[in-house]
C-alpha cells in the first residue's frame, strides 16, 4: 500500500509540481496520522466501490446506488431517535429499501428509476419526520444523520477494523452473487433454467450494495460514496468487456483516484486563496468526473477506429451485436 | 385552519402541485427521474457561487441548475443509464463545499436561502411561484407533443428531424427554472416528490396520455391538499405527509392495475 | 410495468378513481376545517415567541406573570435541508406580539414565516441587528456573549412596557434583578480572567468563543477551522494534524468541543484530548433544560472551564453552578 502512495506521489513529482513543495509534501504526507488513516479507510472503501460499483452501473442502478445515501440518512434520524449507532440505522434502512425495490418487480432501468425516486421522495418524508421528533423530544444534533463531505481526514484508528470486516462481507457476498448477477442480467431466463432465481441474486447484490453504501457515507461523506460506487466501475465498463476484468480494473482505479485525490488535498495547504486546503470530497469526485468523461473520449476514438467497445458503451444495439459477457 | 399563513400554504401548494402533476408526468415519461433529484441538488453549489460573487442568490441557482441541466442532457445517453447525472451531482455538490470552505463565514447563512418552507410563504412569493408554474406548464405543454413522440416513437421522431438531445434539453430547462423559483419557496423535498410520485401513479390508473396528465395532477392537487390539512391538524411536519402519500399512493396504483388486468 | 401501449385498451376509463378520491378528500377537508391547532399562548399576557430558549429564558426573566412565552425549541443542529416549520409555530408566529430571534441565518426560518403572517403591530427583535453588526458577521453564536443579553433586556424591558404602560414599574424592577444578576456573572469573569487570563485552550467550533474571550483565554485553534467545522466542509489533514499536536502535546489547558454535536469530526477530536490528558469542556450551543437560566448557564461553563484549567477535570456534563459560589 505504501508504495501504491509513493508511487503515487513520484508520479506528481515527476510531473513537476513544485519540486520543493513537493519534497516536503511527501515526507510529510506519510507520517501524517490523518492521512494514513484516510489512505486505510479509503482504500477499503474503494475497492468495495469498485467490486458493487461494477454490477451496479451494468444493471442500471446509478440512481439506486446515488439514492440510498439519502434513504439510509432516514435510518440515521431514527438511530439518532432509539439512541443507537447510525450505522445500524443506516444499514437496516439500506436493507428495508433493497427489499422494496427488487420486490417491484421493475422490467426496466427506467422503472427501476422511477420507483427509487418514489422511494427517495418517502424517505424525504420519513426523515422529516423523524428529525422533528428528534428535535422536539431530544436534545442531540442531527449531524450523523446526514454527512455530505468532511469526514475524511477524521477517520478513527478504532473504525478501520470494523471498515475492514464490512468490506469483506460486501465482497464476499457480492463473489457469491456475482455470476448469477451477470447472467440474469442478459438473460434472466437462462438463470431461471437453471433453477435458479435471478431475484434472489439481485436482493443479495442490494443488500450488499446497501450495506456498502451506508459504510462508505458514513466514513467518507455521502458524496464521496456515491461517486466511487458509480464513477470508477462505469469509466472502466467503457472500455472493457470482460466482467472479471472490470471488477478488478474499477476496484484499482477507485484506489488510485482515492489515493490522488488525497495527495492533492495534502498538497492543496499551499494553494490559494486561503491556503488552508481544497476539500478532500472535492478533489476525489473531480477527479472521478474527469476519469469518466476521458474514458468517454477514450470509448469514441476506439470506436472511430473499428475496436470492440465496452459492456456499457455504445448504442444498445451495439451492445447486443458486439460484447458477450465473459465471466 | 385558514388564517393568512395557511391560505398561502394552500394557493402555493396547488401551484406546485399542478407544476409538479404536468412537468413530473413528462419527467416520468422520459425516465429523467434521477435528474429531477438532481436539479435541485445542484442549486446547492449556486448559492455558495452567488455568495462569493456578491450577487442575488437566484441568479447562482438558476445559473447553476441550467448548468446541470446542459450537463445532463448532454452526456446522458440511453447507454449510459444515469452515471453522468450521478457524476455531475456529486461533482456541483463538490464544488459547493469548495465554495463554502472559501468563504469561511456562517454557512447557514448562505444556504438559508435554499430551505423553502412551506408554511412561510408570502404574498410577493405566491406571486412568483405562481408566475413560474405558468411558465412553465405552458412550455412543457408547448413541447408536449414533440416530447412525447420522442419518448415513445424515437424512431420516427429522428425520421421527422426531432433532436433527441435538444428535447430532452429543452425539458429538463424546465425542471432546473421550477427548481430554481421554487426551492426558496417550498423546498427541495415537495418538489421532488411531487415531480417523480403523481405521474408515477397516474401512469399505472390511466392509459391515454391526455388522461395520464390529468390524472397526475389530480393526484399532486389531492397530496398537497391532504397533506397540509393533516399537518395542520396533526402538528407533524407537511413533507412527512406527502412523502408517505406518494408512497402509499404509487403501491396503491400498481396494486389496483394488477388487480384489474388480471 | 406495461406497455404504454398495451395498456390503452385495459385501462379505459380509470378516471373513476382519482374522482372519488377527490370527492372523498372534499369531505374529509369538511369535517376538519373546524379543529385547528391554535397557538398555546396564556389570555391576557404579552405573547412572546422566541426562536431559541436562551432569548426565551431573557424574556421571561424580564416579563414575569406578564408575558406569555413560547421558545420554537428548534435544535439548530438539525439539518435545515429536512427541517420543517411546524404548523404550530406558524400559527404562534402569526399571534405572537413579539419576537424574539438570533438573526445571521442561524434561524433563517423565523424571516420566513414572519414574511408570510405579515402583522406591522408585531415587535421583531433580531439579535444581530440589535448590536449593530454587520451581516457577514462570521460568528453566529452571539448569546455566549453576556453584554448581549443586557442589550436585549433593555430593548425588551421597553417592548414590553411600551405594550403594557401599567406595568413599566414592573418590567424595570424584573430588569434591575437581571442587571444585578448579570453583574454578578460580570464579577466572575473577570475574576477568572485575572486569574486564568492568557491561558492557551483549544476548540472545534466558535460556539462559546465570545465567552472564552472575554474571559482572556487563549483560542490556539485557527478560526478557519473552526469555521469548517460549523460548516461541515472537510478539515485538511494539516489542520488535523496542528488540532492533534495542540493536544498531544498538551499545548493547552482545556479543549471545548459543541455538548451537542455527535459527528465523528468532533468526536475524533474529543477522543484525541482524553488520549493526552487533556480537560475536556462540553459548551451547549442551546440552554440546557430543566434547571437552568441564562446566567447559571454560563455560570456552569465558567465553573467548568476553571475546573479543566485549576484542577484538569473534565466536563463533559454541565453541573448546576451557583452564581454566589
Amino acid at each position: 500500500m505504501i508504495n501504491w502512495g509513493m508511487a503515487v506521489i513520484s508520479l506528481a513529482a515527476a510531473q513537476g509540481t513544485g519540486s520543493k513543495a513537493v519534497a516536503n509534501g511527501a515526507s510529510g504526507f506519510l507520517f501524517s496520522s490523518p492521512v494514513d488513516h484516510a489512505l486505510v479507510a479509503g482504500t477499503l472503501v474503494a475497492i468495495c466501490a469498485g467490486v458493487v460499483g461494477t454490477f451496479a452501473v451494468f444493471r442500471g442502478q446509478s440512481f439506486a446506488t446515488h439514492s440510498l445515501s439519502d434513504i439510509g440518512a432516514a435510518g440515521g434520524a431514527a438511530a439518532l431517535l432509539a439512541g443507537v449507532t447510525p450505522l445500524a440505522g443506516f444499514a437496516s434502512m439500506g436493507t428495508v429499501a433493497a427489499i422494496a425495490l427488487e420486490s417491484a418487480e421493475t422490467t426496466s432501468a427506467k422503472d427501476r428509476d422511477i420507483t427509487t425516486g418514489v422511494l427517495l421522495g418517502g424517505s424525504f418524508g420519513l426523515s422529516a419526520l423523524l428529525l422533528y421528533l428528534a428535535s422536539n423530544f431530544t436534545n442531540v444534533s442531527g449531524a450523523t444523520t446526514g454527512v455530505l463531505f468532511g469526514s475524511l481526514f477524521t477517520v478513527s484508528a478504532s473504525t478501520l477494523p470494523f471498515l475492514a470486516a464490512i468490506s469483506v462481507v460486501v465482497v464476499l457476498s457480492v463473489g457469491l452473487v456475482a455470476r448469477r448477477l451477470t447472467l440474469a442480467s442478459f438473460d434472466p431466463d437462462l438463470v431461471r433454467v437453471k433453477g435458479k432465481s435471478p431475484r434472489t441474486a439481485g436482493l443479495i447484490f442490494l443488500v450488499a450494495l446497501g450495506l456498502a453504501v451506508a459504510m462508505a457515507s458514513l466514513s467518507l461523506g455521502a458524496i464521496l460514496s456515491a461517486a466511487l460506487m458509480i464513477g470508477p466501475a462505469a469509466s472502466v465498463l467503457r472500455l472493457t468487456s470482460r466482467v472479471g476484468t472490470a471488477v478488478l480494473t474499477a476496484s484499482l482505479l477507485a484506489v488510485a483516484e482515492t489515493w490522488l485525490g488525497i495527495y492533492l488535498a495534502y498538497e492543496s495547504y499551499s494553494w490559494p486563496p486561503n491556503h488552508d486546503g481544497w476539500p478532500a470530497s472535492f478533489l476525489v469526485v473531480a477527479l472521478v468526473l474527469l476519469v469518466y468523461l476521458a474514458s468517454r473520449g477514450l470509448e469514441r476514438l476506439r470506436v472511430l477506429m473499428g475496436g470492440n467497445v465496452g459492456l456499457s458503451g455504445g448504442s444498445a444495439t451495439e451492445r447486443g451485436r458486439g460484447a458477450t459477457p465473459h465471466v | 385552519m385558514f388564517s393568512s399563513f395557511m391560505v398561502n400554504a394552500w394557493i402555493a401548494g396547488t401551484f406546485v402541485a399542478v407544476l409538479g402533476g404536468v412537468v413530473g408526468f413528462y419527467v416520468v415519461l422520459g425516465g429523467n427521474t434521477f435528474a429531477a433529484h438532481a436539479l435541485p441538488t445542484s442549486a446547492f453549489a449556486g448559492a455558495g457561487a452567488a455568495a462569493i460573487a456578491g450577487v442575488d442568490p437566484l441568479v447562482g441557482l438558476l445559473a447553476f441548475s441550467l448548468l446541470g441541466a446542459v450537463g445532463i442532457a448532454s452526456l446522458e445517453n440511453r447507454a449510459s443509464q444515469g452515471v453522468p447525472t450521478a457524476l455531475i451531482t456529486t461533482f456541483i455538490l463538490g464544488v459547493g463545499s469548495l465554495f463554502l470552505s472559501i468563504t469561511n463565514s456562517y454557512g447557514e447563512q448562505i444556504f438559508a436561502v435554499l430551505f423553502g418552507q412551506v408554511l412561510g410563504i408570502s404574498r410577493g412569493e405566491l406571486w412568483a411561484i405562481g408566475g413560474t408554474s405558468i411558465v412553465c406548464v405552458g412550455a412543457v405543454g408547448l413541447m408536449s407533443r414533440p416530447i412525447t413522440i420522442s419518448v415513445l416513437l424515437p424512431a420516427s421522431a429522428e425520421a421527422a428531424g426531432l433532436n433527441q438531445g435538444r428535447m430532452k434539453l429543452a425539458l429538463l430547462a424546465a425542471v432546473a427554472l421550477a427548481t430554481s423559483i421554487a426551492l426558496p419557496v417550498v423546498g427541495a423535498l415537495l418538489i421532488f416528490t411531487l415531480l417523480v410520485s403523481p405521474a408515477a401513479s397516474a401512469r399505472y390508473l390511466v392509459s391515454s396520455l391526455r388522461g395520464g396528465v390529468v390524472a397526475s395532477v389530480m393526484i399532486a392537487v389531492i397530496t398537497v391538499w391532504l397533506s397540509i390539512g393533516l399537518a395542520y391538524l396533526t402538528n407533524l411536519p407537511v413533507g412527512f405527509f406527502v412523502g408517505t402519500f406518494g408512497v402509499l399512493g404509487y403501491v396503491g396504483a400498481r396494486t389496483l392495475s394488477k388487480v384489474t388486468s388480471r | 410495468m406495461i406497455p404504454l401501449s398495451r395498456r390503452k385498451n385495459v385501462l379505459r376509463g380509470r378516471l373513476a378513481a382519482p374522482v372519488a378520491l377527490v370527492a372523498l378528500t372534499s369531505v374529509l377537508a369538511g369535517g376538519v376545517a373546524g379543529c385547528s391547532s391554535a397557538a398555546q399562548f396564556r389570555n391576557g399576557s404579552i405573547r412572546v415567541l422566541a426562536a431559541e430558549n436562551q432569548y426565551g429564558d431573557i424574556a421571561q426573566q424580564i416579563g414575569g406573570r406578564y408575558v406569555s412565552v413560547i421558545s420554537v425549541e428548534s435544535n439548530p443542529n438539525v439539518d435545515p435541508h429536512s427541517y420543517e416549520l411546524s404548523p404550530r409555530v406558524a400559527s404562534e408566529a402569526d399571534s405572537a406580539q413579539v419576537i424574539v430571534q438570533n438573526g445571521l441565518g442561524y434561524d433563517g426560518f423565523m424571516n420566513k414565516v414572519e414574511a408570510a403572517t405579515p402583522n406591522p403591530h408585531r415587535n421583531i427583535v433580531d439579535v444581530r441587528r440589535l448590536l449593530g453588526l454587520p451581516s457577514s458577521t462570521p460568528n453566529p453564536h452571539l448569546w455566549y456573549e453576556p453584554q448581549t443579553m443586557r442589550r436585549l433586556a433593555i430593548s425588551l424591558e421597553a417592548t414590553f412596557g411600551a405594550l403594557q404602560p401599567s406595568h413599566r414599574g414592573y418590567f424595570s424592577a424584573r430588569a434591575s434583578a437581571f442587571f444585578s444578576s448579570l453583574n454578578l456573572l460580570g464579577t466572575k469573569i473577570a475574576s477568572f480572567k485575572a486569574k486564568f487570563g492568557g491561558q492557551p485552550v483549544a476548540v472545534t467550533e466558535p460556539v462559546a468563543d465570545y465567552l472564552l474571550q472575554d474571559l482572556g483565554l487563549r483560542i490556539l485553534t485557527p478560526f478557519a477551522f473552526q469555521a469548517k467545522v460549523m460548516n461541515g466542509v472537510d478539515l485538511s489533514p494539516q489542520e488535523i494534524t496542528a488540532q492533534n499536536k495542540l493536544l498531544s502535546t498538551r499545548q493547552v489547558k482545556a479543549f471545548v468541543y459543541n455538548e451537542q454535536v455527535t459527528d465523528p469530526v468532533t468526536e475524533s477530536f474529543v477522543a484525541e484530548a482524553e488520549k493526552s490528558s487533556v480537560p475536556v469542556v462540553g459548551a451547549f450551543e442551546t440552554m440546557p433544560t430543566p434547571g437552568f437560566n441564562y446566567q447559571n448557564w454560563m455560570a456552569a461553563e465558567l465553573n467548568a472551564l476553571s475546573l479543566a484549567i485549576d484542577s484538569g477535570m473534565s466536563s463533559r456534563n454541565l453541573q448546576q453552578g451557583a452564581l454566589n459560589g
